[in-house]
């Protein structure tokens, strides 16, 4: 009985031991609603949530992107903190940067930084 | 209380510091070691699009705010009036190896490097400025020039700001069954008339994450949660906010500063005995 108690604690910490966490489960489409000259700010926030950063009074927006290179899948992640005060990318591809007219998208792109 | 407290926010890198010293002491002991070049790689940790010829893309008196984020993404920092974006790319350029009779041990050196760019009061490039830091990152404040001299902030009505963790999510800090509690770095700033906090993972231009006047604020005191000292503030809707004053160290509690933080809003909550029930503003 101990032998096989011992065995299955063995087999949990290995198996939960050596599970990677899980990649991003991102969507593929995440980004597909945005268009220039159309998309409006209010689109924007009720599809991808709080911005990790708001600039020029809110008329830039950014976003940080994790990405699944399996599902080519986008996921909205949030600024990390690094130790040294400045933040790290370490769950973060890409970063998304709107900016705005009048709350109408006026121009975005999406920039590969990590 | 002293207006000049202030402390760095957020400090310089303590863990490269803390493996300096480590490899210092080590070397000093008789221990053997050494350091090997390696080709420099992007670390992993900050963001690899930042090269040389990044500065040459920008056109000084020309190019936009929007337009160099539009380029290089979100920046890694930003100065409160967004006349300073800084981005920061991190290299290994080497690594260490100590030894001795039955133990080793080693690690990565680091090489940061800064691209800030300045701009006008109307938004456009005045100019940018490349730096290096070698095996600890820059501090923050100081990479963007934003430590404010003494008299500068009080002349902006701040009468200390210091680095603070708030507990958060939880009202009552002493309530048991607790688990959703969650420590969040920040920077804990009292003018004349408010205490502010500010999370660090936010950017330098974002509002403080919440206000208390003090004319909000019934009690503030010292307190104890398991072996740390808090500083304990009470509101008149009886909302309870804790926070952990940091010392030099990020690991470390400035009791001296946490109670002049309370006798400081002590002597303010006293010279407002008659004000009543007005609610804690958050933006």
């Amino acid at each position: 009985m101990k032998t096989q108690l011992l065995t299955a604690a063995l087999t949990t910490v290995l198996v939960f031991g050596c599970a990677s966490s899980a990649p991003p489960q991102g969507r593929a489409d995440l980004l597909d609603f945005l268009a220039d000259g159309q998309t409006r700010q209010r689109q924007v926030l009720a599809r991808l949530g709080d911005p990790s950063g708001r600039f020029e009074g809110g008329n830039i927006l950014t976003y940080r992107l994790g990405y699944d290179p399996a599902s080519k899948g986008y996921q909205v992640v949030e600024r990390e903190d690094g130790t040294s005060g400045w933040p790290t990318w370490l769950r973060a591809k890409f970063s998304l940067v709107m900016v705005f007219d009048d709350e109408v998208l006026r121009k975005h792109s999406l920039v590969e930084v990590n | 209380m002293n207006p000049s407290v202030s402390r760095d926010f957020p400090a310089a890198n303590r863990w490269h510091a803390g493996s300096r010293r480590c490899l210092v002491a080590a070397l000093a002991c008789g221990v053997t070691g050494c350091i090997i070049p390696t080709p420099w790689i992007d670390s992993g940790a900050a963001r690899h699009n930042i090269r040389k010829e990044t500065p040459g893309q920008f056109q000084p008196g020309r190019t936009t705010r929007a337009e160099v984020m539009l380029a290089l993404g979100e920046p890694d920092a930003v100065a409160p009036d967004e006349r300073k974006l800084a981005y920061r790319s991190e290299k290994i350029c080497a690594i260490w190896l100590v030894g001795g009779s039955y133990s080793g041990g080693g690690g990565s050196l680091e090489k940061d490097d800064y691209l800030v760019f300045q701009f006008d009061a109307g938004g456009r490039l005045r100019k940018t400025e490349r730096s290096s830091h070698w095996l600890t990152s820059a501090a923050l404040d100081r990479k963007l020039g934003t430590t404010a001299p003494a008299a500068s902030r009080r002349d902006a009505g701040i009468r200390t700001e210091t680095r603070a963790n708030w507990l958060s999510g939880v009202d009552d800090f002493k309530a048991r069954g607790v688990t959703e509690a969650k420590w969040v770095p920040g920077k804990l700033v009292l003018t004349a008339s408010e205490l502010r906090f500010f999370s660090r993972s936010k950017f330098a231009n974002a509002p403080p994450i919440f206000i208390l006047p003090y004319t909000t604020i019934t009690e503030a005191s010292e307190d104890k949660l398991f072996i740390g000292s808090l500083l304990a503030v009470r509101t008149r809707t009886g909302k309870h906010y804790a926070f952990q004053i940091q010392g030099d160290s990020a690991w470390s509690i400035d009791r001296q500063a946490l109670r002049e933080i309370r006798d400081f809003l002590d002597s303010k909550i006293h010279r407002h005995p008659a004000v009543k029930d007005a609610a804690a503003r958050s933006p």
